[in-house]
């Protein structure tokens, strides 16, 4: 039965997708403003690695200060060493 | 850091949005008198059936893909419980949804020997279904969506699928009254009428 021949035209279709797959590929790379983020997609958005939507979405404490980037405590000559928790440096939950 | 398989998500997302646009596309024109002339039915309908498989397996990828980005750090429940995605869980369902209807579709064709032909029929028709999911998920969740071309991408094809709808409605049962086909050596979906 010849239904499941064609396979030249398979392979052809099969290269074709590839090729798809190479171009998109390509496109989404090079072109930085395909990886902006709709202005008002708001917090559930998408990765931007150029404005970090993503990880204020995902690990919104390292972006409010609950995190890593807390601002450093005054300095005070006065005051006695404290074992102070030491703020986690993740960027994104596990 | 490494953004390749965000890329390579989006890049999957986008082929396989495309081949369920032909793979519906053809099927729809197969039942129609646009490829009658040209071509002989069976081999239509054997390049329908594997471009739907070669359309599920680049879903899959472009579901897989995902997890083991760093950047994304999605589950796999995440991925395939519909809902369950904390990053825009409603159009990343639409795609879940799809997924499995595809999954189920694609299935039934090699399953037909064992489901009643109204019934498998029927099932078929959920390919319409399916494209509509993927083409919501695809504006909804996808990062390329303001991007002017994804935006002709997703038009095009829209209006293309919705053009051989009406023209399977309106022409395509009439034409295919007049070249019956046999089941068992063409189409499983002989060109009657649609309803």
């Amino acid at each position: 039965m010849k239904l499941r021949k064609q396979t030249g035209l398979k392979a052809a279709l099969v290269a074709v997708v590839g090729g798809l797959f190479l171009a998109f590929l390509g496109l989404i790379k090079s072109d930085p403003g395909i990886s902006a983020e709709p202005a008002d997609s708001g917090a559930s958005s998408s990765p931007t690695p150029s404005s970090d939507l993503y990880k204020r979405f995902f690990a919104p404490d390292a972006d409010r200060g609950g995190g890593s980037v807390q601002p450093a405590p005054q300095a005070n000559p006065n005051a006695a060493p404290r074992n102070q928790p030491r703020p986690h440096t993740r960027s994104r939950p596990s | 850091m490494d953004h390749t398989f965000w890329y390579l998500t989006r890049a999957s997302g986008l082929v396989a949005y495309l081949l369920l646009f032909a793979s519906v596309a053809l099927g729809l024109a197969m039942t129609t008198s646009l490829f009658s002339s040209r071509f002989r039915r069976y081999r239509v309908y054997d390049i329908h059936r594997f471009l739907s498989l070669v359309t599920l397996g680049v879903t899959v990828f472009h579901v897989l893909i995902v997890l083991p980005d760093g950047y994304f750090s999605f589950s796999a429940r995440q991925l395939l419980v519909p809902f369950a995605s904390p990053y825009r869980p409603f159009s990343m369902a639409l795609g879940v949804f799809a997924l499995y209807l595809m999954a189920i579709i694609i299935l039934s064709f090699y399953l037909r020997p064992l489901v009643p032909y109204r019934a498998w029929r029927l099932l078929h028709y959920a390919t319409f279904g399916a494209f509509v999911l993927a083409l919501a998920h695809g504006i909804g969740a996808g990062a390329d969506t303001g991007a002017g071309w994804a935006l002709f991408l997703y038009a095009g094809t829209g209006v293309a699928v919705l053009y051989l709808v009406v023209y399977r409605v309106l022409r395509g049962s009439a034409r295919g009254l007049k070249h019956p086909v046999h089941r068992e050596a063409t189409s499983p979906t002989p060109a009657r009428s649609l309803g």
